[in-house]
């Protein structure tokens, strides 16, 4: 579950949706407001050109009267917009001290802030008030005229078109906004299944396989570049695996002749005490490189033909040719259930490697006097066991040690062996029993495939 | 009885002349095919020690080349691959035996006689293991020059585990060699004659014992 989770968080999808949605969120969130505060900024800006042209109007309709008075006389159009007051439309005529030399019935407030009187045009607020001063030279004297409005009414209505405007148009916005995400996710979907393939060839590709390839076709191009490079990689590991196993089989070559040398000279040291630890040394090598030797040949492993084949007739063969070793080196050995024909799917080439890395495994961790069973069953299978002769209760790990050379496959041989073992049992589609065996040591079973 | 070793390394080769004076065999060594050639021409040889890997080309042509002369000279081919499909081919090109570098001087000892037998080079065909001394074509058993008394089958049993002496008889090939194809035998047959030859043996103080191999054969080697 955990895992799942940790996946999902870490998918190219999960990363694109979440990125978008936030961007949804904030937008929801901003753009109204901006949508507002746009709206308002304009609205301020044609009040304050409307006043001004009312300012002007006044401005050009004051006409001097008796005593240094003035009157504003305005066209009859105009009149009934100062009349009642209503949007709180007022207007007044100041002179340079700050008196009133005329104003409409409602104007307010009945003295005005002195710095109303600038040389410039100047747009002001008082309470509800929005108004306009506007500087003016009339009979050489200055002058101002002042124009106010209500300014709650022009931001109220504002606000109503922006709610409107959402109002109604909120779904489509936020339908087409979760529209995108959906749209990008199905595109990226699409993009994906590609990669998905091609993690499915890759998780099937085995180094030994000869050309494998992650499949690039149907890929979007940013992961072909990926793919294309993974594939150059795959390409070189299994060059320098070939080159190592192809190593490892000139090495194990060209050591066997001055091995067959020294054991040829050892064997002519009659009964010093030193010959019988030499020849085992001597084994050891053997054993090690002829493993070095298979695991070369395992590279034309997949490529063996299975065929039916008497896995009895194999065994005796495998263990007669064995048997001057065994013998030699104080063991003894037995084929069991080989008498009655056991018919089975395989390489006789490959199965009896295996089954001489078996038994050469047990020659080569077991001591003198124990006897190795070869027994078949005829299911199939055939398994190499020995009977623990000489391990004593103490001494588990002896037995331990073995699984655990397969485990970690070390060079040492026995891990080595079992690895070749192992692929050989692989290539049969078959299985490899580890375990102890009922004589008392280990056991080995290979499971293979009926004919 | 002369053999002829072909072996381009020197010091294995000393070692294996060393292994076959010992045993009896006057040893010609050639280090290359082209030295063999001459050596096979000029000289009557009772068996070929072949090794693959020679410096002008694989020993497994000169095998070719002599089996398509006609001669049935006994070759032992030796390698350093010893993988299964060289082996097979090896023997497939007429080698009589093979044997995988690195093996025992019994062993290969052990197939050299084999071989020798089986061609019927050891004139007078008599084998010999330990103190028996076996004399095949008047089916005549010596142990320590004492005449041991055997049935034709015991004799054609003795026979054969003699000239595999360290090797082993298949139980399948020894039913094959003793009775004829009209023969009808009991599963025990074999461990029948078996066990009469070696009461045979035992009684006449044999310096030779036969290993049974269970499940698969027999085994004549001098007594540990």
């Amino acid at each position: 579950m955990i895992a799942r989770l940790r996946h999902l968080s870490g998918a190219l999808l999960t990363r694109i949706l979440l990125v978008e949605t936030i961007t949804i969120l904030a937008a929801c969130v901003l753009l109204p407001l901006l949508a507002q505060s746009v709206m308002r900024s304009s609205v301020a800006a044609i009040e304050k050109d409307m006043l001004r042209q009312q300012a002007q109007t006044l401005a050009s309709a004051m006409r001097p009267a008796p005593n240094g008075a003035w009157r504003v006389a305005l066209p009859a159009a105009e009149q009934p917009i100062y009349a009642s007051g209503y949007d709180g439309r007022a207007y007044a005529v100041l002179d340079a001290q700050g008196h009133t030399l005329a104003a409409s019935r409602f104007a307010l407030p009945a003295s005005w802030p002195a710095d109303l009187r600038g040389p410039t045009p100047h747009r002001f607020e008082i309470g509800p008030l929005v108004g306009l001063s506007l500087p003016v030279r009339q009979g050489g004297q200055p002058l101002w005229v002042v124009v106010t409005q209500d300014q709650t009414q022009p931001g109220a209505v504002v606000d109503d078109v922006v709610r409107k405007f959402l109002g109604s148009y909120w779904v489509v916005l936020v339908g087409l906004l979760a529209l995108m995400p959906l749209v990008n996710g199905i595109i990226l979907w699409g993009s994906l299944r590609g990669l998905r393939r091609a993690a499915r060839s890759a998780a099937a590709i085995h180094p030994r396989t000869p050309g494998a390839r992650i499949e690039e076709d149907g890929l979007p191009a940013e992961a072909r570049v990926l793919v294309h490079a993974t594939n150059d990689l795959i390409e070189r590991l299994s060059a320098a695996l070939h080159q190592v196993e192809e190593f490892a089989g000139n090495v194990a070559h060209e050591l066997r002749t001055p091995l067959a040398t020294l054991q040829l000279q050892v064997a002519t040291l009659g009964d010093a005490p030193q010959r019988a630890a030499l020849e085992a040394e001597i084994a050891r090598m053997s054993h090690v490189l002829a493993q070095l030797r298979d695991l070369a040949s395992m590279e034309n492993a997949a490529k063996a033909s299975l065929a039916p084949l008497d896995l009895g007739e194999l065994a005796i063969a495998t263990v007669a040719d064995l048997t001057p070793r065994v013998l030699a080196e104080g063991r003894s050995i037995a084929v069991l259930g080989a008498e009655a024909p056991v018919m089975v799917t395989g390489n006789a080439g490959l199965l009896t490697m295996a089954l001489t890395n078996l038994i050469e495994n047990a020659l080569l961790h077991t001591p003198g006097g124990t006897v190795i069973e070869v027994a078949l069953t005829p299911s199939g299978a055939i398994s190499v066991a020995d009977d623990g002769l000489g391990i004593a209760q103490d001494d588990h790990g002896k037995l331990a040690r073995r699984f655990w050379r397969a485990d970690h496959r070390r060079s040492d041989g026995a891990g080595l062996g079992l690895s070749i073992v192992q692929r050989i049992v692989e290539v049969h589609r078959g299985r490899l029993e580890t375990g102890a065996s009922p004589l008392g040591g280990a056991c080995f079973t290979l499971h293979l495939p009926p004919a | 009885m002369r053999i002829l070793l072909v072996e381009d390394d020197a010091a294995l080769a000393a070692a294996l002349t060393g292994v076959f004076d010992k045993a009896g065999f006057a040893v010609d060594h050639a280090q290359a095919r082209e030295d063999a050639e001459l050596m096979l021409r000029a000289g009557h040889y009772a068996a070929l020690i072949l090794d693959r890997g020679l410096p002008d080309g694989d020993g497994l042509e000169l095998l070719q080349d002599l089996r398509a002369r006609g001669s049935t000279m006994p070759v032992i081919v030796l390698t350093a691959r010893g993988t299964l499909d060289a082996r097979i081919s090896g023997l497939d090109k007429g080698a009589d035996d093979y044997l995988a570098k690195p093996f025992s001087p019994d062993e290969l000892m052990a197939r050299l006689r084999a071989v020798l037998r089986r061609n019927g080079s050891f004139q007078g065909r008599e084998v010999a293991c330990a103190n028996l001394c076996f004399d095949i074509d008047n089916q005549v058993l010596h142990i320590d020059g004492q005449t041991v008394a055997l049935s034709q089958r015991e004799g054609a049993l003795l026979a054969l585990l003699m000239r595999r002496a360290g090797l082993v008889v298949t139980k399948r090939l020894a039913e094959d060699q003793l009775f004829g194809a009209g023969d009808t035998l009991g599963s025990n047959a074999i461990e029948v004659y078996m066990h009469r030859l070696r009461q045979k043996l035992d009684q006449a103080g044999s310096g030779a014992e036969i290993v049974t191999v269970r499940g698969v054969g027999y085994l004549m080697r001098a007594r540990q």
